[in-house]
């Protein structure tokens, strides 16, 4: 689908998740509904508006790396739009750069975490 | 004598160490019901997270190679049936299907990629060991099977994410699932209603950021423990270590301590099935339930 | 002085010839060398990345394409031909440095490998371990049964490794295999593998002193008589 984006970052973000940050009309459904906003910085229709602005600032942030994919939010959306893979995108932008989020060597008594956290954690949050 | 009907079972890594009481409660459960959970001989790991980039069949590749697995396995065993108990393993492997079937483009790219195997064609069915207890055996058939009814223990059904969202690959509805609700009413708990069943336990925080997961879970079951729940019943074993480890770093934030179990361990409780429970989990139930069957 | 004029000349059958490129220099080497004769034969001499020139040892990985093919190949220079069209270059050494551990204090399961070697939980099953290995190992098998603990099939599964290394050269999650493997084995054989009692007992009844007198004569006998031993001892001909 040939789409075109006002702003490169939005481009890029549509690129890698198919998602057009300019159908989303700022209702807000998707932050009330986030179970993780108490520790993220900004809010996840924050993120959307500042993608929609063209504020490269949105990918230094915290929230994309607070976000747990539960797809609460996806399931909420009423315009339909897959916030998760928004999130997941500017995880990407950082991620294929081989910025990791975590260090698997320095992760303190891992011999207790079961394999699913950690193979999780790995897809996420490294490279 | 009847034959059991078969079923292709992928279990996942965490199955096989940390959720062994999962998979052997489960297994029991089946051949009791009349079914048989035949493990694929050979099978990797799912990948746990479902791959969010359409621009990349990268993070397709395991879970599309266990459906590879799952083909090659349903023409010596005649089923096209392809179930699990881990609702990420689950999660990943419907949806990773269900994209496949709906992209013949990602399903050629990874066809061509994996030229060591043989191509895979969209013809496994992924289904949750929940829905065949619900559709093919009906809760109704359990229940007349049940040696030990629950005596109305308040059992809360944590569903957590991945069975039930997104709409088009969950089981049940996203909002308000009822699923496991009425299977544990047909052994004669009763479901407590809570309104975090499907909030997310935190999920892979729990490897770098612990305090994020301690919130999420006191959050959680302070909610059912103040709806009088006993029990918790979990279906994956992410939820299940999120909570329990939850529960241990809240300690004494949560006013008392709730028993943490699969729901298959109360189904193997309620079917008589005491061989395939942990000594100390059975050893729980009978001190919260009542031990006779 | 006259030369001899020798009229018997060997006629020497005509040697065919294929064409390989080493880093990418033509070069003419006669059918049917070793990847590793045919660099020796152009002039190369080998001081890394060669070694018991049997297959065994993993020193001399080497990957090579043909014209119009994509595939990237890989194999041992010493047990590999070569082919017309050969577009090689030698791996001789792979970065990856062992990590320290003390077997005594570690526990035979997945969690104690996981935990050494976490960049395990990257692995996506690709398979482009195994389509590398040059000794038909079903690699990516291998690490999925470390994944999931069951560490006693995996180490029969690896016995062959010889940690050339090319698995972990191409490996998108960049795990060092061999590293991985050689953890797993030992952890088998220290404590999986069933004990050998009568090794046991021998090096008890060693240590108490069952030989001391035997082994006195022995040592102090003198080079005359150990060469008669030696002569003489029972040995497959």
């Amino acid at each position: 689908m040939e789409v075109e984006m006002p702003n490169e970052l939005a481009e890029k973000i549509f690129m890698i998740s198919g998602q057009n940050v300019y159908a989303c009309y700022q209702c807000g459904k998707c932050s009330a509904g986030c179970p993780f906003t108490d520790y993220m910085d900004l809010l996840p229709n924050v993120v959307i508006h500042k993608i929609q602005l063209r504020d490269e600032r949105v990918l230094e942030a915290k929230t994309p790396w607070i976000c747990a994919a539960c797809f609460t939010c996806s399931t909420r959306c009423p315009r339909n739009l897959d916030i998760s893979k928004i999130m997941e995108a500017l995880r990407q932008i950082t991620l294929r750069k081989g910025i990791d989020r975590i260090k698997l060597k320095k992760l303190e008594k891992i011999e207790e975490l079961p394999t699913i956290a950690l193979v999780a954690a790995s897809r996420k949050l490294t490279g | 004598m009847k034959k059991m009907r078969k079923i292709m079972y992928y279990p996942g890594c965490t199955i096989k160490t940390y959720g062994q009481r999962y998979e052997k409660t489960a297994i029991a459960v089946a051949k009791a019901l009349g079914f048989e959970l035949i493990e694929l001989p050979r099978w990797n790991c799912c990948g746990v997270v479902y791959g969010l980039s359409e621009d990349s069949v990268f993070h397709h590749i395991a879970p599309t190679r266990n459906l590879i697995r799952a083909q090659e396995f349903s023409r010596e065993l005649g089923t096209n049936d392809l179930t699990t108990l881990c609702s990420m393993c689950y999660h990943v492997l419907k949806r990773v299907n269900d994209y496949l079937r709906s992209n013949p483009e990602a399903l050629e790219k990874l066809n061509k990629f994996m030229d060591d195997e043989e191509d895979y064609e969209g013809g496994i069915n992924v289904v949750h060991y929940l829905t065949i207890l619900r559709d093919d055996i009906g809760f109704d058939k359990i229940s007349e099977k049940v040696r030990r009814r629950l005596n109305g223990a308040k059992v809360a059904c944590y569903y957590g994410c991945m069975l039930v969202k997104p709409r088009e690959t969950g089981i049940d509805d996203p909002e308000d699932p009822l699923i496991m609700d009425e299977l544990m009413e047909s052994l004669g708990a009763e479901a407590i209603d809570y309104p975090f069943k499907t909030e997310c336990c935190g999920a892979y925080h729990i490897v770098s950021d612990k305090e994020i997961v301690k919130k999420r879970a006191v959050k959680i079951i302070k909610a059912a423990l103040d709806r009088g729940a006993e029990i918790i019943a979990t279906t994956c074993p992410l939820c299940h270590y999120n909570l329990e480890k939850g529960m241990e770093m809240a300690g004494k934030e949560l006013r008392r301590k709730v028993l943490l179990v699969y729901f298959t361990e109360l189904l193997a409780f309620a079917l008589g099935l005491d061989d395939s429970l942990e000594k100390n989990v059975l050893k729980e139930l009978k001190r919260l339930i009542g031990g006779e069957k | 002085m006259r030369m001899s004029q020798a009229k018997t000349t060997v006629k020497q059958p005509k040697m065919k010839m294929v064409t390989i490129y080493v880093m990418g220099k033509k070069y003419e080497v006669p059918e049917g060398l070793t990847i590793l004769k045919a660099l020796e034969y152009v002039g190369y001499r080998l001081i890394r990345g060669v070694g018991c020139r049997a297959g065994f040892c993993g020193a001399c990985a080497t990957v090579y394409r043909f014209k119009d093919d994509y595939k990237l190949y890989t194999g041992l220079a010493c047990q590999t031909t070569v082919k017309d069209g050969m577009y090689l270059v030698m791996i001789p050494f792979v970065p990856a440095k062992k990590p320290v551990y003390d077997i005594e204090k570690l526990k035979p399961d997945a969690s104690t490998v996981i935990s050494i070697f976490p960049e395990l939980t990257r692995c996506v099953a690709c398979n482009t371990c195994t389509k590398s290995c040059p000794q038909e190992i079903q690699v990516m098998d291998a690490v999925q049964e470390i994944l999931r603990g069951n560490l006693e099939k995996a180490a029969h599964m690896v016995f062959d490794c010889i940690a050339c290394g090319i698995c972990s050269m191409r490996c998108p999650a960049e795990i060092v295999h061999y590293h991985v493997f050689q953890l797993v084995r030992r952890l088998y054989g220290k404590y999986i593998a069933k004990k050998s009692k009568h090794l046991e007992d021998k090096l008890k009844a060693l240590e108490e002193g069952a030989f001391k007198e035997e082994l006195d004569k022995l040592v102090t006998a003198g080079p005359s008589v150990w060469k008669r031993l030696y002569e003489s001892r029972e040995i497959e001909k």
